[in-house]
Order: C-alpha cells, then sequence, then structure tokens
C-alpha cells in the first residue's frame, strides 16, 4: 500500500491518478470534516468536492508530503467555512438556521453528532488515524503504511484516541 | 461488550453513515482534470451535472425566483406614445378576464425545448386555489420537480433524488399565492394598465385587420426605472386573452431571455392534478420546520408597515430599525425586519457571516433603485462603525441593505436578508497609511463624520488610529487621555476632543483637506472671500497676544457666544504660546485680521460659511491653516 507521502510525490511528478487514490482513501474523513461544519449532507458533498481540488491545486504547495492528512483536513475545515459563508450571504435563513447535522434520512442521533465533534476535536494525529480506521475502514496495517508510521505507533495513537474519546464524550454530554 | 468494543463500533457505524462512492472520486477528477485544462465552462456544467445537491428549499426559491421574474419584469413597463391608432384597448382584456378559472402558463428558456409549465385554478375572488408546477431538469440544478398547491398544502417533489417537500401552513401559502398570481397574465395587464395611468410607461400597440392575427403591445422600459428591455404581449383579437408574452432583451436576473404562453383558458383540471399522486412510496420527506418563518410570525409581525410613507421612507425607516435593532442586539425585532428569521439566526448572521458586530449609524443615504430590478425593492446604503469580531478593530463600512414590500403582505416592507452582504464597501482608514495616502481620501472619509455629534470613537472608526495623542506640546498615552486633547494624524491633520466630544479638526501647510469643496490649504486669500463673500471688516495690523500682550483669558474649552466685550459680539477661541502657556484670542466673526502682528500676509479669518464655523490664518496671503469648529459648544455662556 502506497503511503500518502508516495501517492503526493506522484501527483507531483504527474500522475493524476495517484490522486484518485487519494480521494478514495481521504473520502469520508473529509466529508465527515465538512459535516460537521456544514452540518448537511448534500452540502458536505460539495466541499468535499471543493476541498479536493483546492488541494489538488496546492499539492506543490505542501511541504511535507507526508502531512498530507492534516493539511487536507484542514482545507476542507476552510471550504466548508467559505461554503457557509457564501451561502449566508446568498440565503442567510437556510445558512444560520443548522442546528443538528441533516441527512437525506433524517437527522443524525444526537450520540452520533456528538461523536462526531469529539473525533473532530482530537490531536491531529490521532484525529487522523481514527478517521482513516473507523470512517475509511482501513486496518491498523494500512493506516500505518498511509501514514508511513509503525504499526506499534499507529496501535498506540488509536489507543489514546479511545482514551480520549471516552472521557471527552461524558464531558460533552454532561454539557448539553 | 467491553467498553472498548463498544466505542469502536460507535465509530464504525459513524464512518458508515459517511457516505463514499467512486461517482465522487470521478466527479472530483473530472472537476481537476477540467481544471488543468482551463475549461471552466465544462466545470460549470460538471458542477451542474455531479454532485451538486441543495437542499429542497433552495428548489423552492429558485422556483419562486422564476415565478417572480414575471411580475418583476412587467411592474416597470413603460408606456411608448401611442403613435398609432388602435380600437383595442388594455381594458378591454382585463375584462375579459373576468370568470376566467383556469389557465395553463408555460414558461420558455431559449434554446430549451421543454418548458416550466404552470396549471392554475383561481376561486370566484380571483385569489389562487390550487396550481401545479413542472420544471424540467433545466431548470434546477437538483433535476426536474412538481410542485403543488392545493387545498392549504404546499409540496415539491424532486424527482431525481425523490425528495418530498411538504407544508401546511395558510400563511406560509399566501407567499406562494402571491408569487403564483403574479405568473397570470390579467395581473401583467393590470400592472400595465395602472402604470399606464400613472403615465409611467410607454406602449405601441398594433393591432392587424386579419381577427386571426394577434394584436401586439410592445412597451419599453425607461432607463431611468429599468434597462431590461422591453415586453411584448400578444392578444388574442377574439377573446381579447393574452396568449404570449416575450421579454426581448436577455437582461432579467437569470441572464437569458424569457418568453410565456397561455393557453387553455377556462378548461377546468380536475382535482387531483394538483396533488401529488404520482410520488413513488420511498420517496425522501424532508424536514422543512427550520426554513418556516411565517409559522413563527403573524403576517403583522413580519417587517415594518409603510401606512402613508413613501417607498424612500419606509425604505429608510425599515433599514434604520433594522440595523439600530442588530446594534442593541434585539434579534428578535431585527429578524421580524428581515422577513421573519428567527431570532437567533438574526444573531448569527451578524456574528458568524458579517463577523463583525455593529456599532453605530453613522448615516443613512438616499435610497436608489437596484439595476435591472424593476420591482419595489430599494437599496438602502447605511454608513456604519462596525467592530470586528476577530481582531476587534473598529471600522466603518458602508452596507447597502435591500428593502422590499413583503411578498404576503405588500403593506408591509422587510429587509431582504439575501442582500445585505453582496454590496459591502469597507471605508476604513489602514492604520499604515502614510501622508499621501491619509490625505488622499481625508474628505471623503470625513463626509462621514458630523463635527456637531461625532465621538473620539467614531473619528477612530473613520480615520483609523491617530499617529499619537496630545496635549500642551506632550505625547500622551491612549489609555490615559485626559479630557481634553488632540489627535494628530499624517499630513498635519488634528481633531481635538473634549470630554470625547469633536470640537475641531483641520490641518495646517499640507494641502489635502478640502473644506467646501474649494478651501484647502494654499487657496489664496481672494479665492477664499470670492468664495465665501466678502468679510464685513477689516482689522489691519492686530496683536494676537502672542508677543506679550495676553488678552483676556477664559475657562478652557468654553466657546462663548455672544459675548458682549467693549460692545462686540463675536467668536472666541485659544492658542497656547511656546511656552504652553494658555492664551485666549478674542476675535470677531466675519472680520478679516490682516497683516497681524506686524507680519504682512499674516492673517486671520473666523466666520460662519455654509452653517459651519471655520478659522482660517494666511501666511504670504494664502491659506496655511484651515480649522472647522463643532457648531455647538460643548457648553454656552451668554
Amino acid at each position: 500500500m502506497q503511503s500518502d507521502a508516495e501517492l503526493v510525490n506522484a501527483c507531483l511528478n504527474g500522475e493524476k491518478e495517484a490522486f484518485s487514490i487519494l480521494i478514495r482513501r481521504y473520502q469520508r474523513p473529509v466529508r465527515a470534516v465538512a459535516l460537521d461544519v456544514v452540518r448537511d449532507y448534500h452540502l458536505a458533498a460539495d466541499v468535499s468536492q471543493n476541498a479536493f481540488v483546492a488541494a489538488y491545486r496546492n499539492l506543490p504547495a505542501l511541504r511535507k508530503a507526508e502531512a498530507f492528512g492534516p493539511w487536507l483536513m484542514k482545507i476542507t475545515r476552510r471550504c466548508a467555512l467559505d461554503l457557509l459563508q457564501r451561502k449566508s450571504r446568498e440565503s442567510p435563513l437556510e445558512a444560520a438556521s443548522a442546528c443538528g447535522i441533516e441527512s437525506p434520512d433524517g437527522q443524525l442521533d444526537e450520540d452520533k453528532q456528538r461523536l462526531l465533534a469529539a473525533v473532530l476535536q482530537l490531536p491531529e494525529a490521532e484525529k487522523q488515524v481514527v478517521m482513516l480506521r473507523y470512517f475509511s475502514a482501513q486496518n491498523v496495517k494500512d493506516v500505518a503504511d498511509t501514514i508511513g508510521r509503525s504499526v506499534g505507533t499507529v496501535t498506540k495513537q488509536l489507543s489514546r484516541a479511545h482514551k480520549r474519546l471516552r472521557k471527552m464524550l461524558p464531558e460533552m454530554e454532561a454539557k448539553q | 461488550m467491553t467498553a472498548k468494543n463498544n466505542l469502536e463500533e460507535k465509530l464504525q457505524s459513524l464512518g458508515q453513515l459517511i457516505p463514499s462512492d467512486d461517482l465522487f472520486v470521478e466527479s472530483v477528477m473530472c472537476r481537476i482534470d477540467a481544471a488543468d485544462l482551463g475549461q471552466s465552462g465544462k466545470i460549470q456544467k460538471l458542477k451542474n451535472k455531479l454532485f451538486v445537491r441543495r437542499l429542497i428549499m433552495n428548489r423552492f426559491t429558485k422556483f419562486a425566483a422564476a415565478a417572480v421574474i414575471i411580475i418583476a419584469l412587467v411592474l416597470s413597463i413603460t408606456l411608448l406614445d401611442k403613435s398609432i391608432p388602435s380600437a383595442y384597448a388594455l381594458e378591454q382584456t382585463m375584462a375579459a378576464y373576468d370568470g376566467i378559472r383556469y389557465i395553463h402558463i408555460k414558461d420558455f428558456k431559449d434554446g430549451e425545448s421543454e418548458p416550466k409549465e404552470f396549471w392554475v385554478e383561481l376561486d370566484e375572488q380571483e385569489r389562487v386555489k390550487s396550481f401545479r408546477a413542472s420544471l424540467p431538469a433545466w431548470a434546477e440544478r437538483e433535476g426536474p420537480m412538481i410542485a403543488v398547491w392545493n387545498d392549504g398544502k404546499f409540496q415539491i417533489w424532486g424527482k431525481r433524488d425523490n425528495v418530498l417537500f411538504t407544508k401546511h401552513a395558510e400563511s406560509f401559502g399566501l407567499e406562494i399565492l402571491n408569487l403564483v398570481k403574479q405568473c397570470d397574465p390579467r395581473f401583467m395587464v393590470k400592472d400595465l394598465h395602472q402604470l399606464e395611468t400613472e403615465g409611467k410607461v410607454e406602449i405601441k400597440t398594433s393591432e392587424p385587420e386579419l381577427k386571426s392575427e394577434p394584436i401586439v403591445i410592445t412597451a419599453k422600459y425607461l432607463p431611468q426605472i429599468n434597462d431590461a428591455g422591453q415586453i411584448v404581449l400578444y392578444i388574442d383579437q377574439n377573446t381579447k386573452l393574452v396568449t404570449r408574452a416575450v421579454i426581448n432583451k436577455p437582461k432579467d436576473f437569470d441572464g437569458y431571455q424569457h418568453s410565456w404562453e397561455f393557453s387553455d383558458y377556462n378548461i377546468a383540471i380536475d382535482e387531483s392534478f394538483f396533488t401529488l399522486s404520482e410520488i413513488p412510496e420511498n420517496v425522501k420527506r424532508s424536514r422543512v420546520a427550520r426554513y418556516d418563518r411565517t409559522a413563527r410570525y403573524n403576517l403583522t409581525e413580519i417587517g415594518l408597515a409603510q401606512d402613508k410613507l413613501g417607498d424612500n421612507e419606509i425604505a429608510v425607516e425599515l433599514a434604520r430599525q433594522f440595523i439600530q435593532a442588530v446594534i442593541d442586539k434585539e434579534y428578535d425585532k431585527a429578524g421580524k425586519l428581515c422577513g421573519g428569521i428567527p431570532a437567533d439566526n438574526a444573531e448569527k448572521l451578524e456574528q458568524l457571516i458579517a463577523n463583525k458586530s455593529y456599532k453605530k449609524i453613522l448615516c443613512i443615504e438616499q435610497p436608489t433603485r437596484p439595476v435591472n430590478c424593476s420591482t419595489q425593492a430599494l437599496i438602502v446604503p447605511c454608513v456604519l462603525v462596525a467592530k470586528n469580531l476577530r481582531n476587534l478593530r473598529v471600522f466603518v463600512i458602508r452596507e447597502n441593505i435591500r428593502v422590499e414590500p413583503y411578498m404576503a403582505d405588500p403593506n408591509r416592507w422587510v429587509v431582504d436578508g439575501n442582500s445585505i452582504y453582496k454590496e459591502r464597501l469597507v471605508i476604513t482608514a489602514d492604520p499604515t497609511d502614510t501622508t499621501s495616502t491619509f490625505l488622499k481620501n481625508i474628505n471623503s472619509k470625513l463626509a462621514l463624520l458630523d463635527i456637531n455629534k461625532s465621538t473620539a470613537d467614531d473619528v477612530i472608526a473613520v480615520l483609523g488610529e491617530p499617529w499619537s495623542y496630545r496635549f500642551e506640546h506632550k505625547d500622551l498615552e491612549k489609555d490615559n487621555l485626559p479630557e481634553t486633547y488632540t489627535m494628530t494624524y499624517p499630513g498635519n491633520f488634528i481633531v481635538s476632543i473634549h470630554k470625547n466630544q469633536v470640537m475641531e479638526w483641520g490641518s495646517e501647510q499640507i494641502p489635502g483637506y478640502v473644506f467646501s469643496d474649494s478651501i484647502q490649504i494654499g487657496s489664496t486669500l481672494d479665492d477664499v472671500l470670492k468664495e465665501i463673500g466678502p468679510s464685513a471688516k477689516i482689522v489691519e495690523g492686530f496683536d494676537d497676544g502672542r508677543h506679550g500682550k495676553k488678552n483676556i483669558l477664559y475657562e478652557d474649552n468654553v466657546i462663548y457666544q455672544n459675548m458682549n466685550i467693549n460692545e462686540r459680539k463675536g467668536f472666541c477661541f485659544h492658542w497656547y504660546d511656546s511656552n504652553g502657556e494658555k492664551i485666549k484670542v478674542y476675535l470677531d466673526d466675519n472680520v478679516l485680521y490682516q497683516n497681524m502682528n506686524g507680519t504682512k500676509g499674516l492673517c486671520f479669518y473666523g466666520t460662519i460659511s455654509k452653517g459651519k464655523r471655520i478659522s482660517l490664518i494666511f501666511v504670504d496671503n494664502k491659506v496655511f491653516w484651515l480649522h472647522e469648529y463643532r457648531a455647538e459648544p460643548i457648553k454656552t455662556i451668554e
């Protein structure tokens, strides 16, 4: 399995197909970040597209190829905020009224919304491995290959993330 | 089950709820390909075709906007002179529509074979009882749709995504019905007739001899009302009903030419046609409560009643009340004025979208009619002091607030929330201004301030932070300012403050600040007198006291008006000598003190010009010092 860094470098060498692998790999994490901001599945799809296109265009500016994942998440968040702002100008009523996360099948239940918010509050490294592991459905080895770290490191990061999430979730629930 | 497993399961379950598909990858790659090729048009097409999906409300609003176009274009039609005599009159068509209960409308777009279609049923009072709209794929990015209104229920079904939006609400329906009503040609004709009566339209009528040929009414927009071109109505000679309408100039806000066909007059439509009986069982139902503004408020709570106010007056008043409500954080009121959006949204509008908070209204300018808009909408420019919520910097912006009659009750006006942020203009000064850049804009900035009302904060908002705060030749700390001080800006421009109020402003030596559009540093004495009129008297060789002859000492920062000293009434101000010792000098208004202190060409002239109090010092008979003063003193002693 090629690491992010290898795929990024391949893209920079003109192998555009490598980028489609990155899209497949990060499609769900990117949508999750977008969803957290725009609170709507369809809008999150728009944002995700914009984020990937923006990432592709700005790939030469990425200083550390291995940091592609966190970098992409930042771009996604920026795109989501931009869209939200643009949308607010066009239709403030709609944009500003967001509360729960809307999916085509209704609203995401509160537990899941809280869990998503908690994941997105994790430290960058932990967030990346959690998203790749559970959202992109990669096994631990693939996650390790993706981010160019050892299996042991990823396992530790996941473990720390679990611990942190277990601590965060009741606190978040209590706040609500 | 262990806690770890439980959490993992939850994470996996959450992950599965986040969609992922190959089409997404493909669409992104298509966009990247298109971008690589620089094919912006292709991007747009791909964007339209692939994953750009909007909420169901967008579909409705777009549909509604399409309906609005018709009335928008008709409302400001102008009537050409009736150079061609005609037996036909619009009243005939208006009369012909009496008793018409059913109508079928087709809305065509150039280059598209399939039109939008509307079927409308009216009741005895000509109110829309039911309607059905069929919107083809080209009309909506989200694909073809069917919308119906019947028996107090509004529904839109998005065929492509198989999503259904349903709403029961009489008040909500009123808005929709108003829009649908506007598609009805009878109202086009009524509006046209109204404008004809008011002498606001120009129309040309052609009535062919052959009865099979339609009467053609060509109406042109006057440029000052609208530059959207002309509309042509085709009237059946036998029935006197409108059969077709064409907007000839493609300048409407959809950017393409419109034409409509009206047919099937009074051909009864079965009630079932106004229901969505064809929707599949597996349709996804959209939650819409959060969009329903009218369910939250009574119609009489939304917007502001126009009553006897003119359009401009209601527009200014509405914009003022809206902004003030936001400033006062009365979001409930702001939301109602803004077409009924909920209070928490109004708050978010200010903070989330604008990322700033309004602090003060500096002025509200005269409204203007938006370009390419023939409705009654008006743009109200509001010059405001605002604070950036990120860096807490105070600045001035001009918000162009668009206001218009409320759809459901045209006697009430609302702020169009969609347009508030479109034409924002930030006017604030840059703290890194140099003398040249600062003085370049000084007059337009000062025009935003009222010397009689402005505070130090207002000045900072408009001109930016001063270079320094000074008093009696000493620099001061901003955090520890006395009651009286001077703010100094680039280009020797200063603003004097007393008790936080502006007392005077002006500059010396460096031109830039212009008084009354003509007087500035460097203007000659002759030019000044020409501009503001001759002095009542010329006093030669007056000694202002700088050379030891101290005049009368008065209390600080008090303007002594109409003082009677030695039988002279006039104007008092003060200087400070080089030792910081205060010297008060009494000088008469409108008296030119020439060649003062024995110095040829050194003159002083204090006067009131165009209602503003100014003072000028001339060196070599050219303006060297130019200051404007607050008209009303902080404290007056008679």
